[in-house]
């Protein structure tokens, strides 16, 4: 779990081109949108797509989003979860 | 007849690649995580035009491209067509022609007009034929009208889709005027001509044009060297705007033209000669001493 924490936070300063951040600025538990890091709604719709695509995890209604996009732990939990890359 | 009060030219001829404007964009104050190159060119053009001058906020944006935002397109077609994934939703909305313009008024706190023109032979003249009308009409107050292009990262299809010569060296700029009815502290006066015109007018044209003082002529890239030549022969009193020595080719370099002989003139009359296949397309500039 911490390494695709890790590996989210850098997914996420590339995928949302996150300008002078780094991942130790990242707080995994901190409130993900509208938080410090100034997440959005398009930002969210970003990263949708991008774990659609790098994990084949689909996220497709607004109440399991608002869940998964609570904090960047809540999502690897998910992603976790429901990636086959972590089934075994 | 429109005037123009200030300009803003930026203009490079990249070695490798197209160069990072984000240093630049950043002491603007500019900077924005979502803005690709083409828009970070069209905002630091249309911010040096309007550096200095208190803009209305309901200052008009008319913004021209003869090829628009062609790396997010090159990136959706890409993700669409050979990945066979989903574009990246940023640039699906950087793909709207007018996000460019979005991005400019959000910089300068602009909330008039805005808007994105395009025409196959004369995006320049176009786009400043619209303003021209919409000052004249008295629909808007203050215009900031610009063309922008970015160096095409391949080069060899861009010179083919252009329809110019494979050793055509291509450059990239952001030139931007800002334009009004009043004269006050104008620097230059615009006019564009409303038609194409066929060389019978254009002999015409230039006869009554040799009449003026301290005439200088700007040719667009499509008149070819050869009849540059035939036109200054026939008129040996005319001086030639060599604006081509600092620069290289992109589709609204009349944009350029016209800015450079504003920067480097106290005096005098620029007259823009364009073609396209209908005939010519004339622009002349007097700057207001």
């Amino acid at each position: 779990m911490d390494e695709l924490i890790k590996e989210l936070k850098i997914k996420l300063i590339d995928t949302l081109n996150l300008m002078d951040v780094t991942p130790d600025d990242i707080d995994e538990n901190a409130q993900f949108v509208g938080g410090e890091l100034g997440i959005d709604s398009i930002d969210v719709l970003e990263m949708v797509v991008m774990i659609e695509k790098d994990y084949q995890v689909t996220i497709n209604n607004k109440e399991i989003g608002e869940k998964v996009f609570s904090t960047l732990t809540a999502l690897a939990g998910y992603i976790s979860e429901n990636s086959s890359r972590f089934s075994s | 007849m429109i005037y123009i009060h200030a300009t803003g030219i930026h203009n490079t001829i990249p070695t490798s690649g197209q160069p990072d404007l984000r240093a630049e964009l950043k002491a603007m104050g500019a900077d924005n995580r979502r803005s690709d190159h083409f828009m970070r060119l069209a905002v630091i053009g249309a911010h040096k035009a309007a550096d200095g001058h208190e803009l209305p906020a309901e200052t008009a944006v008319y913004m021209t491209s003869g090829q628009g935002n062609t790396a997010v397109f090159n990136r959706i077609c890409s993700a669409l067509r050979i990945e066979k994934n989903l574009p990246k939703p940023v640039d699906f909305i950087n793909l709207l022609s007018n996000s460019t313009g979005f991005y400019i008024a959000s910089h300068l706190g602009l909330a008039g007009r805005n808007i994105f023109l395009t025409h196959h032979h004369f995006p320049v003249q176009m786009t400043l034929l619209t303003a021209q009308n919409d000052i004249t009409q008295g629909l808007q107050q203050t215009i900031l009208a610009g063309g922008v292009d970015e160096w095409q990262t391949r080069p060899q299809l861009a010179r083919k889709l252009m329809g110019i010569e494979e050793t055509t060296v291509l450059g990239e700029g952001s030139n931007w005027l800002l334009l009004s009815p009043e004269r006050e502290n104008a620097l230059a006066v615009l006019e564009v001509e409303k038609r194409c015109i066929n060389e019978e007018e254009l002999t015409l044209r230039l006869r009554a044009e040799s009449k003026h003082h301290d005439i200088t002529i700007a040719f667009a890239p499509k008149i070819t060297k050869s009849q540059a030549a035939r036109f200054m022969n026939q008129y040996p009193s005319f001086k030639r705007h060599n604006y081509e020595a600092a620069c290289a080719y992109y589709e609204t370099l009349a944009f350029y033209a016209l800015n450079s002989f504003i920067a480097a003139h106290k005096k005098g009359r620029l007259l823009h000669i364009d073609c396209g296949t209908n005939g010519y397309m004339l622009m002349t500039v007097e700057i207001i001493p």
